[in-house]
């Protein structure tokens, strides 16, 4: 059997953050987000950000020998965004690209029942 | 203090640990689901592992569909696991529940044949609107038919026969003079207590006469 780990990439608008745990999701196995790779902070959550934090991670898993991975996407969900960021697709498709098995990819934006009010108030966010 | 710093740094705690296998309970084949890492075995006790139903039974059908394991056990570098559940994806049941359709949603706790309890959601489609009796009818029956089917089988089989196909048509059958049924999905299952040390029922205490007072 094949040593697999699931990447967790939480991509939102400020930044896109990459976890690599094991199958328990109990112990981390690599970790790098968009902020390690750039200096300014509105490109954190930029594709190539993304896709230079998946580099790393592609490093840190040869070292470690992972083969397989299983990805969940995620936004921030909840009373936020529910679609991902700028950051999540040129994540996976690097990680894909560095050679790893892609068993299977999930949405696991967390989708309230019924949530809390979003905030901003009755008029919404006036920029 | 820098000194330290670079000990600390030096220590490489990814190479004290070490892979475990996982495998499925016996009932359920025994077969290896995955492996994990850890320090030691005792650190693996507890952890919870997701497996498609497609994966584990080559069932392409159930593909939104996951059984979760939790281990159990450590001997070496094998861990035996015992099933402890599965869940539908949310947006497989929210893609089933359309306008003019009804949904009925039925929780029942239910009792294997060896004492082990587990909780069955149930979600039922329906064509068209019902009235209230006849929710309650297609709900009650669904109830009486989950218990007394449940009580037949040992945990093993029970868990086989959630993950299976077997249990709509059962269901659809059950229902079918109430209402016809559109679609029936059991959303989610979860074990209640422990499969290996099942609920003892509860011993009915005699009440002891009270002497009035005087």
């Amino acid at each position: 059997m094949n040593k697999t780990g699931i990447a967790h990439i939480y991509a939102s608008q400020n930044n896109t953050i990459i976890l690599v745990t094991d199958t328990t999701g109990a112990e981390t196995i690599a970790k790098a987000t968009g902020g390690m790779v750039v200096r300014n902070d509105r490109e954190e959550s930029s594709p190539y950000a993304a896709m230079k934090a998946a580099d790393l991670i592609a490093e840190k898993l040869r070292e470690k020998e992972i083969s397989d991975l299983i990805i969940k996407v995620r936004a921030p969900g909840g009373s936020k965004s529910k679609i991902p960021g700028p950051g999540a697709q040129s994540a996976i498709r690097a990680l894909s690209r560095a050679g790893f098995k892609i068993l299977r990819i999930e949405e696991v934006t967390p989708i309230p029942h019924d949530g809390t009010k979003k905030k901003g108030g009755k008029r919404g966010r006036r920029v | 203090m820098a000194k330290e710093r670079a000990q600390k740094k030096g220590k490489d705690k990814w190479k004290e640990k070490n892979w475990y296998t996982i495998n499925a309970p016996d009932y359920l084949g025994g077969k290896e689901i995955s492996l994990s890492v850890g320090n030691s075995p005792e650190t693996m006790v507890g952890r919870k592992i997701e497996v498609p139903v497609s994966d584990f039974t080559g069932n392409f059908k159930r593909a939104n569909a996951k059984m979760i394991f939790k281990v159990l056990s450590c001997q070496g570098s094998k861990c035996t696991s015992e099933f402890v559940g599965h869940s539908l994806s949310d947006d497989y049941i929210r893609r089933m529940v359309r306008r003019r359709k009804e949904r009925i949603d039925i929780i029942k706790e239910v009792v294997s044949s060896d004492n082990v309890n587990m909780v069955l959601k149930i979600v039922i489609v329906t064509d068209g609107k019902l009235t209230t009796s006849k929710r309650a009818e297609v709900r009650k029956t669904v109830e009486v038919f989950l218990v007394e089917k449940a009580a037949t089988f040992a945990y093993g089989e029970l868990a086989k026969y959630v993950i299976g196909d077997e249990i709509y048509g059962d269901i659809v059958n059950a229902t079918k003079d109430i209402y016809p049924i559109k679609k029936i999905e059991v959303r989610k299952s979860v074990l209640s207590g422990s499969s290996t040390v099942p609920k003892q029922p509860v011993p009915q205490v005699e009440e002891e006469e009270v002497e009035p007072q005087q």
